[in-house]
């Protein structure tokens, strides 16, 4: 267990540790100041996520967007190409998912579904190929690129929505629902939590291995690191970039895809309220660590669904949780800067006792 | 190039047939990992978990009295239109009907329509849906809560016992705005802009343009859509573009975004229509009327009709001119008055025209 952790990533446990503790006693603190008591509404938000199989059933299913978009992030940041792309690519990925489900209705199940799965993947990975593909071969900045294929697929699966999918029945923006077959089933009653959550797990067990384990993983940080470095100890690092980021699309397109298939069992105009968003905000908080991204998909799952029944049982807003997460990250943005400062106390503290003792 | 899917750093150390043997193991055990999920994804649809000890499903107990409604709304409270008007409904049925009331806002996010609707309807005997958004969702749930009666607003679902929708002419109600707005503008030349372009807010804009094409068929209509019913900054840039282009009236169909507007509306001179409730109060000065959708009283009625039992089970309930549902809105008596009495007695007469057929106003759906 020990060799598991070098110093530096305890070092970083602890402040993560230190952060979250801090982000929450600030929460606490701006309860008290609106006269509301921090035990109920942390313990509500608490029974909300956890509490009972219904509420960690809803906690499981707000993470499995997360962890995917969280993953995506975490590789293309390891890998030095920054894809802020990822809300695009769910959004295509979600939609070719949903065509496939109302188009091919004649396959059966299991085939039908890795189809879907498949086209997905697939559509998201080629929307962050052309972007990866500029940013290799033309040196366009891939940040805005991105940025604004956002945009794009948006926009562009708003018409589709709209005009030529528009459902037949019920004023929606929305494509017809996904034949039967292709639906993900539910697990527990009353909660959208489907058989996606295995899918995911799985997803990250491979991402794991790939990234940790894998020569190809050891590239992909070197490349990140410093590409110049990478290039001349025989690393192709276009190459890796370029495939970091189809891996990183092709994740965020899945995390569309599963919404489709799990949840809503159509391709809505708004179907994400900002996934990639977040799944980025987890991957920056643990440092683009494919473990760190789980737990901290779970850990942002569970403050989304607890912030909820929080809400609805003590009327304390929900947004309190976004005060909450943006402090997290405020910490953990001047980890280093504050790590340096204990670090330097510490050592003048230790230099005046040594100082102390010998004067004594 | 395929990767080594091996342990360690030092690709170019290990070699030879060993080395091989073990990326081809590794392989097949990615390849067996990605089958074995496949079936258990397929698999699992025959284990479906129903177990309800710990879902508290009691509404059954609170149905005799009816005594409490949860409101449900897609967006949120605060935008002093259509979310706000719901909100007004059951607030008037606290008041007068003494019952309790709970708001569950989903903010925009669909991972939460699933959510709140199950706990509003643990909550209370009845549920007030508000947003087309809630389509697939409010069907599904309905059926998981049988004793528990939905008031589904914005959209049209027929044939399930707990649940009355009600549906709006927007068109109608819009017709009369344009017909006001193309009797009020000195350019001949007008505009709205919308939350989103899609078919309930494409409703009201059919509505509006033949209302205005009625009174001057040849005035310049323009829309833009803002795409988002909550950033009053990107209801400000349409609006400015629409009066740059010429407008001087804007009526705004987008929910908090039009807040945007009506600050658009001020900085540049031009004036602006409300939408959903009475807003002149926001700025008498520029909004010089607003199109009504009566959300919060159709919302108050079906209360009442259901604590009477006086409904039709799986109907829609239809909300035009005709019932009130939809009208204009011009404020009070001691606001400055834009809209003269002849406009008054014209849009009356419209109004008549279209109760008897005489005026077909057109519908987008």
């Amino acid at each position: 267990m020990n060799s598991r952790f070098s110093s530096e990533d305890l070092e970083y446990i602890v402040s993560l540790t230190l952060s979250i503790a801090v982000s929450l006693i600030m929460g606490a603190l701006i309860m008290i100041a609106n006269g509301r008591s921090p035990m109920v509404g942390y313990g509500a938000l608490i029974r909300g996520a956890f509490g009972g199989k219904y509420s960690i059933a809803n906690t499981l299913a707000k993470t499995v967007p997360l962890a995917l978009t969280g993953l995506a992030t975490a590789i293309s940041f390891r890998s030095g190409i920054f894809n802020i792309g990822g809300e695009g690519q769910l959004y295509l990925g979600a939609f070719a998912a949903a065509y496939v489900g109302i188009t091919f209705t004649a396959l059966p199940k299991g085939l039908g579904m890795l189809l879907a799965i498949l086209a997905g993947a697939l559509v998201g990975g080629l929307y962050a190929y052309v972007p990866g593909f500029l940013k290799v071969k033309y040196k366009i900045d891939e940040v805005i690129t991105t940025i604004m294929l956002n945009t794009v697929a948006v926009l562009f699966t708003s018409y589709l929505v709209n005009y030529p999918f528009a459902p037949a029945a019920g004023k929606l923006n929305a494509t017809e629902i996904i034949s039967e077959q292709f639906h993900l089933s539910r697990l527990i009653r009353l909660s959208t939590l489907n058989t996606s959550i295995f899918f995911m797990g799985f997803i990250a067990l491979f991402m794991y291995y790939l990234m940790e384990k894998t020569s190809a993983g050891y590239d992909f940080k070197l490349v990140g690191q410093n590409s110049l470095f990478a290039r001349f100890g025989g690393i192709d690092d276009r190459k890796q970039m370029l495939i970091a980021m189809v891996i990183s699309g092709s994740l965020c397109g899945l995390a569309g895809v599963f919404e489709v298939l799990g949840v809503h069992y159509r391709f809505l105009q708004h179907i994400s309220p900002g996934y990639a968003w977040d799944g980025m905000l987890v991957a920056l908080i643990v440092k683009n660590n494919p473990i760190g991204v789980m737990i901290m998909s779970i850990f942002f799952g569970a403050l989304k669904t607890g912030s909820i029944a929080m809400e609805n049982a003590t009327s304390i807003p929900s947004e309190l949780v976004l005060v909450i997460q943006s402090i997290i990250i405020l910490f953990i943005a001047g980890e280093r800067g504050f790590k340096d400062k204990f670090k330097e106390w510490n050592l003048r503290r230790r230099v005046g006792q040594k100082a102390g003792e010998r004067n004594a | 190039m395929v990767y080594n899917l091996t342990k360690g750093k030092s690709k170019d150390l290990i070699k030879g047939g060993e080395f091989k043997m073990r990326k081809k193991v590794s392989l097949l055990l990615v390849l067996a990992l990605i089958l074995s999920m496949l079936v258990i994804g397929c698999g699992e649809a025959e284990a479906p978990a129903d177990d309800e000890e710990d879902v508290a499903v009691d509404a059954g107990e609170d149905v005799a009295e009816l005594s409490k409604v949860g409101l449900v709304v897609a967006g949120g409270l605060g935008d002093r239109s259509f979310y706000d008007s719901a909100n007004e409904g059951v607030e008037k049925a606290k008041e007068d009907l003494g019952i309790e009331i709970k708001v569950y806002e989903c903010r925009n996010d669909p991972s939460l329509y699933t959510d709140q609707l199950v706990q509003a309807s643990e909550y209370a005997p009845i549920v007030a849906v508000v947003g087309h958004e809630f389509y697939d969702v409010v069907q599904e749930i309905a059926e998981e809560f049988p004793d528990v009666y939905y008031i589904y607003v914005d959209n049209e679902i027929e044939g399930i016992d707990n649940l009355i929708t009600i549906s709006y002419a927007e068109n109608e109600g819009s017709f009369l705005a344009g017909a006001l707005a193309a009797m009020l503008t000195e350019e001949d030349s007008i505009g709205m802009v919308g939350g989103k372009d899609m078919p309930v807010i494409r409703n009201f804009e059919v509505g509006y343009r033949a209302g205005a094409e009625y009174i001057n068929p040849d005035i310049k209509i323009e829309t833009i859509f803002a795409e988002d019913f909550e950033d009053p900054a990107k209801g400000k840039e349409g609006a400015t573009a629409l009066y740059s282009g010429g407008a001087d009236i804007v009526f705004q169909v987008a929910g908090k975004t039009g807040e945007g507007v009506f600050e658009a509306a001020k900085e540049m001179g031009k004036y602006a229509i409300g939408v959903d409730t009475d807003q002149r109060y926001i700025n008498p000065d520029v909004i010089v009327a607003s199109m009504v959708k009566k959300v919060g009283q159709s919302i108050y009625d079906t209360i009442i009709n259901i604590q009477n039992d006086e409904i039709e089970p799986g109907k829609v309930v239809y909300y035009g001119l005709e019932q009130g549902g939809v009208g204009m809105g011009y404020g009070t008596e001691d606001m400055k008055q834009f809209v003269t009495d002849e406009m008054k007695a014209k849009l009356d007469e419209i109004e008549e025209k279209i109760l008897n057929g005489e005026i077909e106003v057109p519908a987008a759906k």
